[in-house]
């Protein structure tokens, strides 16, 4: 197995440099220039020129993605055309806030999901069934852009309960970091909550129709044994697979919950560096976001085996 | 079961129904969300009420639109930077809210009768952040670097016409001119006007620190603490600052000033209603204004500057390369309705891109909307069955509603627009002047007026080396008479020039100019003292929480 592990994180490395060249690449086909931007309101021919060659805007597209790749096997990463703050402290600073509210929003939905998701699944056709997966319907349906209002406007501007913006970390005051991520994981979570509701339920319901839950049941094991030991470990794999395609879109869906919240997250930075055309920032914070989900999909891979002994180490099932 | 489940789900619809209907809250609006959030800005020492019921202490907590770089040199909105530019760095002089030139860390200045020399006596005992005192030698060091070619200031061609600067006496300098600039003191209210220490202009040279001016070389009334780019930038009092408030102590009042960045109107007012924002720089969508002006406890107020919407069109591509487009285009827009829809019945009408508080403004026909008189001059300039062209827009603020209703309007003139939205920075490359290849058709724009000066208000928009030229208008009598109005201190002469410059705008129209909207804030009842000048950059120096 540990082979198998290393071989697939070998297997990152030409992965990433095809995802860094097509994130250059792109980003370099964004109409807007850096220069122009950096150079506000104001500014002459001369003044763009100046700046474009500053920046190294004028060489060519290899030659730009040549000398940013280098930077990046130095360790260098390079530093914000607008702030010149280093890359490297930018994802230091803004990469906890958002993994911080996808681990909160994913343990969230999984603790309210996978027993709503087994709870229809055993209530099958029944009124609580109807009533879940009606729930889970809307919940699947509603933009996350809208949630947050609403939780704003209800625990904020209403009741005055909870904060409608702002980040304290967790280090700095556990109790304000929680209050302040409330909200924000709520409204992140409850999409994922409803994923895992219908997924738990599709996958538990396809379980408990096999013959070995018969067998079980014939043999007289106990109810529960059959749910948890039997049923659920099974189930649980076409639900990790979802919770993993879920986060995936969960980093890139961050930045509107950062956006709503004012959470100084990664996905907020991106998208302003993109606005600015803040090169460095968009390639520094792709190649970590690109990386962690190819990671996230390796420790899921390790994972199926861990709970599916069947599935052989080359991912097949035997 | 199905019973306990019903009863459940009624009483949670039931709780928040009575939420949702439950109106205003009477409580105090500092609440758990200004706490949090005031917990990582500066510490709060409580209040403690002086002079004339002004209370010290506290941190206001504001909202900005969009990011702002904190190096000064390199300013993205000459006026919208300012709101945050300015509390780290004091301009030489002011402008008020009446358009007025006041002194500020100049006391007074001399103009030579020739115009070249411009003596400028400083205030004595201002000190920067580095505990230097702000001398004439570090006025002339800051200077020489501003007037560095290499330091790229984005304020360079503003300043350029400076040769040099000498020092006179302790505090008093002299900037020698290569030819007059009328426009130079008010210029020096912009960022051109801020004073940085030399040992902060030295350590950027070493380091780049972009952050170095805001902590250690201002000399303003906040010093800089925290800076999450994008998020927020977060402020502390500046102890030692030089202007003294109304009870005989050293301003500012406030202990600390954060702001907010906020992008999107709604999560703002959403703020500004939770408390955990004590106002909000800039308010333009009708439903969020309509939203905070019905809220307790909020005032929306009407800022002295106007935004000036118009449309660029481009005049080295068909269609707007015909005179008779661009005067059909004049005819095909409703500013009345645009007025009331977008401007909620707030803008104003103006021939050009002037306000008639500004003492060069001149009258002129505002004209109606005429879609017969459009057709037929789109019919005579060879369109007889109209014209398909694009209308560009940023998707900020209120230009896709404006475009909207443009797009609506022109239709009845035989204009088939097709609206293409983008964000700010593609905008503004795409239009820019330096772009050969932007494209035909036209690009809106709403234009904070006024700006310092005559000279840099047209030149924003026709200069001939102005990126914002989008139009790409470039008539050698304009920019003749563009430089003379640069060189001319008299107003009288000057208004002379500029009424011949309207004139020949609007003989050659290379812009629409739709409605002059409001510029609008929102602040909430217990924020006190927030000072708005000329155009809508506010200053927190004298301001104060009354909670």
């Amino acid at each position: 197995m540990a082979t198998q592990i290393v071989k697939k994180l070998l297997s990152i490395i030409p992965l990433v440099l095809i995802i860094s060249i097509i994130m250059f690449a792109l980003i370099n086909m964004l109409p807007g220039d850096a220069a122009l931007a950096l150079l506000g309101d104001s500014g002459t021919l001369e003044q763009v020129e100046q700046m474009r060659e500053e920046l190294g805007l004028n060489d060519s597209m290899p030659a730009q993605y040549w000398n940013w790749l280098k930077g990046v096997l130095q360790g260098d990463l390079g530093d914000s055309m607008f702030t010149g703050q280093p890359v490297i402290d930018r994802i230091t600073e803004r990469m906890p806030v958002t993994f911080e509210l996808i681990l909160l929003s994913v343990v969230f939905a999984t603790i309210i999901g996978v027993p709503l998701g087994i709870v229809c699944a055993v209530k099958r056709n029944h009124m609580s069934d109807y009533i879940l997966s009606a729930v889970s319907m809307v919940g699947v349906a509603m933009p996350a852009f809208w949630v947050g209002m609403l939780l704003i406007i209800l625990f904020s501007t209403k009741l005055h309960l909870l904060p409608a913006s702002g980040y304290v970390p967790f280090f700095e005051d556990p109790l304000g970091n929680l209050k302040t991520m409330v909200l924000p994981v709520f409204a992140t979570g409850i999409a994922l909550t409803a994923t895992i509701v219908r997924q738990t339920r599709s996958a538990m319901l396809d379980v408990l129709g096999q013959d070995y839950m018969m067998t079980a049941k014939s043999k007289g094991v106990k109810y529960r044994v059959q749910l948890f030991r039997h049923a659920l470990k099974n189930a649980l794999i076409p639900v990790i697979t979802a919770i993993s395609m879920q986060i995936a879109g969960m980093i890139g869906g961050s930045v509107v919950i950062e956006t709503v919240f004012l959470l100084p997250g990664m996905g907020k930075s991106m998208v302003d560096a993109i606005f600015q055309r803040d090169y460095p920032i968009v390639m520094g914070e792709a190649l970590v976001i690109a990386v962690f989900i190819i990671l996230l999909n390796t420790l899921v891979d390790v994972i199926y085996i861990f709970i599916d002994p069947r599935i052989s180490h080359s991912g097949k099932r035997k | 079961m199905k019973k306990k489940l019903a009863v459940f789900m009624a009483s949670l619809m039931l709780a928040l129904s009575l939420t949702a209907c439950g109106g205003s809250s009477a409580e105090s609006s500092s609440q758990a969300g200004a706490a949090s959030q005031a917990s990582s800005a500066a510490s709060s020492e409580g209040t403690a009420e002086t002079t004339g019921g002004i209370k010290r202490g506290g941190v206001l907590v504001t909202s900005r639109v969009g990011v702002t770089p904190l190096n000064p040199i390199k300013y993205i909105a000459m006026q919208g930077d300012k709101i945050i530019e300015g509390l780290f760095f004091d301009s030489l002089v002011n402008i008020n809210e009446n358009m007025e030139v006041e002194p500020f860390l100049a006391e007074s200045w001399t103009i030579s009768d020739d115009g070249l020399t411009i003596d400028m006596k400083l205030k004595e005992g201002v000190h920067y952040f580095d505990g230097t005192e702000m001398t004439a030698e570090t006025v002339k060091y800051c200077w020489d670097w501003y007037l560095d070619p290499n330091t790229a200031a984005n304020f360079y061609t503003l300043i350029s016409d400076v040769t040099s600067v000498d020092v006179v006496d302790d505090y008093t300098i002299r900037f020698n001119f290569s030819q007059p600039n009328a426009g130079f003191i008010e210029t020096l209210s912009y960022q051109a006007g801020y004073v940085l220490s030399p040992a902060s202009i030295d350590k950027y040279k070493e380091t780049g620190d972009e952050e170095v001016f805001a902590r250690e070389g201002g000399t303003g009334a906040f010093i800089l603490t925290e800076n999450v780019d994008g998020v927020s930038v977060t402020a502390e009092k500046n102890p030692n600052y030089h202007v003294m408030g109304e009870d005989g102590q050293p301003l500012p009042y406030l202990d600390g000033v954060r702001v907010n960045i906020i992008g999107d109107e709604a999560v703002a007012a959403s703020n500004l209603m939770s408390g955990d924002l004590d106002m909000i720089d800039v308010v333009t969508q009708p439903a969020v204004v309509t939203q905070l002006q019905a809220a307790e406890g909020i005032d929306v107020r009407i800022n002295a500057p106007r935004e000036i919407f118009f449309l660029y069109m481009n005049m080295e591509q068909e269609p707007f390369d015909d005179p008779l487009v661009r005067q059909a285009m004049c005819y095909a827009v409703n500013r009345e309705e645009l007025n009331q829809v977008v401007s909620m019945g707030e803008g104003i009408q103006t021939p050009w891109v002037t306000l008639p508080t500004q003492w060069y403004y001149t009258d002129g026909e505002i004209i109606e909307y005429n879609p017969e008189k459009a057709k037929e001059l789109l019919a005579e300039a060879g369109y007889p069955d109209g014209v398909d062209v694009e209308l560009h827009y940023g998707t900020f603020g209120v230009l896709q509603q404006e475009c909207e209703l443009v797009q609506a309007q022109a239709a009845e003139a035989g204009f088939n627009i097709s609206l293409v939205g983008m964000d700010g920075a593609t905008l503004k490359s795409t239009w820019a002047l330096q772009n050969p290849d932007a494209p035909a058709g036209m690009r809106i724009q709403n234009n904070i007026v006024p700006k310092s000066d005559p000279y840099t208000q047209m030149e924003y928009v026709f200069g001939e080396n102005a990126i914002q030229n989008c139009s790409r208008w470039i008539d050698p009598e304009y920019q003749e008479l563009l430089l003379q109005v640069k060189q001319t201190f008299d107003h009288d002469e000057a208004q002379v020039l500029l009424d011949r410059m309207q004139e020949i705008g609007l003989e050659q129209m290379p812009i629409v100019v739709l409605q002059a909207g409001p510029r609008r804030s929102a602040l909430a009842d217990h924020t006190m003292g927030v000072y708005f000048d000329c155009d809508a950059s506010m200053n927190f120096r004298a301001a104060w929480l009354n909670k």
